[in-house]
């Protein structure tokens, strides 16, 4: 349906994509993979019409097509969903869903036909949300849902998913799986960008590679296997996307002691201790309270009752949670959303790391800039730039990661409070976190994290607690647990024994 | 970027267009302060006798301690609109006889007046989450009222003598007044270049979610940067009264809006928590140099308000097209 003729697309003196030739069938689902900067994004920008190409041909069913603008590509029938959320925060879901083509009736909006269309588009999507609700209400998990609710409610016969699945949850995404199933018996070609390997195999029949910019290869799924794909992606094979967990049970001193932390009056407490040399997950589904918990630890978000204190030694101190004083007391807290709350984007590297070995120093003080550490912090964190002095904003999402992480590294801190880790991080740099985390840990330092990606918690935890309606429900041995066992508990808050005899 | 000192492969080309746009990203003050010298030296040759010039910068010395505030709180993404409210409260604490005390003792009060708006103003930006544009507009409106209202009753006398000798004396051919501007500029660009301080300032301009976040103590960087822009506002109420030699309600009535000019032609633009103390100043000089010219031509007033608010107009527009980008 689709077919890519040797397109090439510049950008300055850097070739995004060069040569790019593959086809593609209607009735299918096409993933397109590769790491960050492989030119996935570029390519089906091009088809989106967000850019034009320099060379080459992109051909529609053999003619070719050149859409200019994203006008263009919607009238030759193709529809995409951004990663970026584009939803306008003040007006509903309804009026978001029908943007531009609202229904009319004697020249009014059909708002009743709107509402009723709206709770049909996101009921193919499994969501019973509100249409009356305003988009700026919602979570970043239902923004998405209506994001994707909206391409799919338009015409087309292309449809491109770009990244849809970074903010939901495991059952909305099993939803996501069964609207692609129908979409692709409706003879639609899909593409479906994605870093995340387990959906690949799920979702897609085809799987094209990028790789700088080159197409390396285009397979069926069928064929493949997980390592062969990563080493497609990466060039190379990865003896161990999971850094090895220390052998025997963890069994470090206590570092931080949370004792029936409270979120909301009236709401349930939760108690569990964080020790030195582990990482520890908070798994469960999106909106079960995992994130507010650690938010309520690093200070960001207010707990109502219960005590944290922060183990030295022999020394117990209790804290008062605010981010200033967490941070004092050796604690840092990595968010999400990098661009937003991590970094700062027009400043450089060296500002960037340099601001967390202040955290100590009164503001009357002269502040030391230590490069010597943050050099060797940088090669060690193997961060690629063209110096120290780069600036944050023009690096890509994984070296961003790195100097956000890097930042509490050289501040030397020995808590650290993660939010999805690795979120838009290409499968190398992943790798280089978790072996960051992993040193981090076995140096004396303890980590908790919360991620979507349940195959990150399996794979990096040491421990694993499962929340379930803002209560830790259970505790698992991370070398231990199974993807099936954590759903389970993560969806009813019992263990599959007990669950099958209860029914 | 280019890195000149570690780079030894960056060729000439390379480095010409590093310097380029060095060139280009200098404030825009220093390219208009040389294009006005030359004017001037075409126009109105006088203006540019050593003589004239010392007297220019001695009439910049309020306007430049001020835009020094006001570049502090436009780097942390606020905006002091009360210095001209805090010049009048100097002026009436210091011109209106209301309090019987002597010269130092009203000249601490208006000090300690200062620092009392300053707090006031952070406690409704940090605390209140409220505009800093509405708030110090309104403290500015409040403070001008109550000194009118007062001065009703009993008008102003004059200046304390102290502060109309400072504005009188020179050291060889220099004026004092310059004299104590410099005096107070370098050690707070040094402090600033320096200091923990200087670095959360870039930081909270560079993204205030992530200051806050990562833990830098956002509420107290930004109450002193007011405190400070209050307390040199002070410090140049007390020059401009020097200057004056009687307390006056409209003293100082226009020094918030060309703090403002100044910021900005001095390469402090909104949003991007950028620049220096140094542009402000040398914008600062210029912008009194232009004034100046212009009334030698004979185009007082209305020109100096059109060139105003000309400057503000393009540093705005300037600036949502650099957000676009």
């Amino acid at each position: 349906m689709i077919s890519f003729h040797n397109v090439t697309k510049r950008f300055g003196s850097n070739f995004a994509l060069s040569d790019v030739s593959f086809d593609c069938k209607a009735g299918s689902v096409h993933a397109l993979t590769g790491e960050n900067g492989a030119g996935k994004s570029t390519l089906m920008n091009l088809l989106a019409g967000v850019f034009s190409a320099d060379g080459g041909e992109i051909r529609l069913r053999g003619a070719p097509i050149a859409p200019e603008r994203p006008a263009d590509s919607q009238r030759l029938g193709i529809s995409t969903i951004f990663q970026e959320l584009t939803l306008l925060g003040n007006l509903t879901i309804a009026e978001n869903l029908f943007l531009g083509r609202e229904p009319m009736r004697r020249g009014m909006v059909d708002r009743a036909e709107m509402r009723t269309c709206a709770r049909a588009a996101l009921a193919r999507l499994g969501s019973t949300l509100d249409v009356d609700t305003f988009c700026g209400d919602l979570s970043v998990a239902d923004q998405q849902l209506v994001e994707i609710a909206k391409g799919v409610s338009t015409d087309a016969d292309i449809f491109i998913f770009d990244e849809p699945t970074a903010a939901l949850n495991a059952p909305e995404v099993e939803k996501l799986g069964e609207l692609l199933a129908s979409l692709k018996a409706a003879g639609k070609l899909v593409f479906y960008v994605s870093h995340r390997l387990e959906e690949i195999f799920r979702f897609c029949d085809q799987v094209t590679v990028l790789k700088d910019g080159a197409h390396v290869e285009t397979r069926p799924t069928a064929g493949l296997d997980r390592d062969q794909l990563v080493s497609l992606m990466v060039g190379r094979v990865l003896s161990q996307f999971y850094p090895e967990r220390p052998s025997g049970p963890p069994g470090g001193p206590v570092a931080l002691e949370v004792d029936r932390l409270q979120i909301e009056a009236g709401g349930p407490q939760v108690s569990f201790s964080l020790r030195q040399g582990e990482i520890l997950g908070l798994a469960g589904l999106e909106g079960q309270g995992q994130r507010s918990i650690i938010r309520a630890l690093g200070g960001l978000q207010p707990a109502v009752a219960g005590a944290v204190s922060k183990h030295e030694g022999s020394q117990a101190r209790k804290l008062d949670l605010s981010v200033v004083q967490t941070v004092l007391a050796g604690i840092g807290f990595v968010p999400e959303d990098r661009k937003i709350e991590g970094l700062y984007l027009p400043l450089s590297i060296t500002e960037n790391i340099g601001i967390g070995m202040l955290r100590r120093s009164s503001i009357w003080q002269m502040a030391r800039t230590r490069r010597d550490v943050i050099a060797s912090l940088m090669a060690r964190m193997e961060i690629r730039s063209t110096s120290a002095r780069q600036l944050v904003g023009q690096l890509s999402g994984g070296n961003q990661q790195k100097v956000m992480i890097g930042r509490w590294l050289a501040s030397g801190i020995d808590v650290l409070l993660l939010e999805e880790p690795t979120r838009g991080v290409d499968v190398g740099a992943k790798a280089e976190i978790y072996a960051l985390l992993r040193d981090f840990a076995d140096n004396g330092g303890a980590v908790l994290m919360i991620s979507s990606e349940l195959l990150e918690v399996l794979g990096l935890c040491d421990r694993i607690l499962v929340v379930r309606q803002n209560q830790i429900v259970a505790e698992l041995e991370g070398s231990a647990a199974s993807e099936d066992e954590v759903m389970r508990l993560a969806l009813t808050g019992r263990a599959a024994n007990l669950a099958e005899s209860h029914a | 970027m280019t890195d000149f000192a570690t780079s030894p492969s960056t060729t000439t080309g390379q480095r010409l267009r590093a310097a380029g746009s060095a060139v280009a990203s200098l404030p825009f003050a220093y390219a208009a302060t040389l294009i006005l010298l030359i004017a001037a030296y075409f126009m109105r040759p006088a203006l540019l006798s050593p003589m004239l010039l010392l007297l220019i910068a001695r009439q910049a010395a309020p306007l430049g301690l001020a835009a020094i505030g006001q570049s502090l709180c436009m780097r942390v993404l606020s905006i002091d609109l009360s210095i001209g409210g805090v010049i009048v409260g100097v002026s009436y604490i210091l011109t209106g006889g209301l309090l019987p005390f002597s010269d130092p003792v009203l000249m601490l009060i208006a000090i300690a007046f200062g620092v009392a708006v300053g707090l006031l103003n952070a406690f409704f930006i940090t605390r209140l989450r409220a505009s800093s544009v509405i708030v110090t507009l309104a403290v500015t409106l409040i403070i001008t009222g109550v000194a009118v209202a007062f001065s009703q009753l009993r008008s102003p006398g004059d200046a304390p003598e102290m502060l109309r000798q400072v504005s009188r004396l020179k050291i060889g051919i220099v004026p004092v007044a310059l004299l104590i501007w410099l005096a107070v500029l370098i050690p707070i660009a040094v402090f600033l270049r320096m200091s923990v301080f200087g670095r959360y300032i870039d930081a909270i301009g560079a993204n205030p979610r992530a200051a806050w976040v990562s833990g830098i103590p956002y509420v107290r960087v930004v109450t002193v940067v007011h405190v400070m822009s209050s307390l040199f506002a002070v410090f140049s109420g007390f020059l401009l009264i020097g200057f004056v030699g009687v307390g006056s309600m409209d003293l100082g009535r226009d020094l918030a809006l060309n703090s403002l000019a100044a910021v900005i032609l001095g390469g402090v633009t909104f949003g991007s928590g950028k620049g220096g103390v140094l542009g402000p100043t040398v914008a600062a000089l210029m912008l009194t140099f232009s004034f100046n010219l212009l009334t030698s031509l004979g185009l007082g007033e209305p020109a100096k308000l059109m060139l105003q608010g000309l400057i503000i107009g393009v540093a705005a527009a300037a600036y949502s097209i650099q957000r676009k980008t």
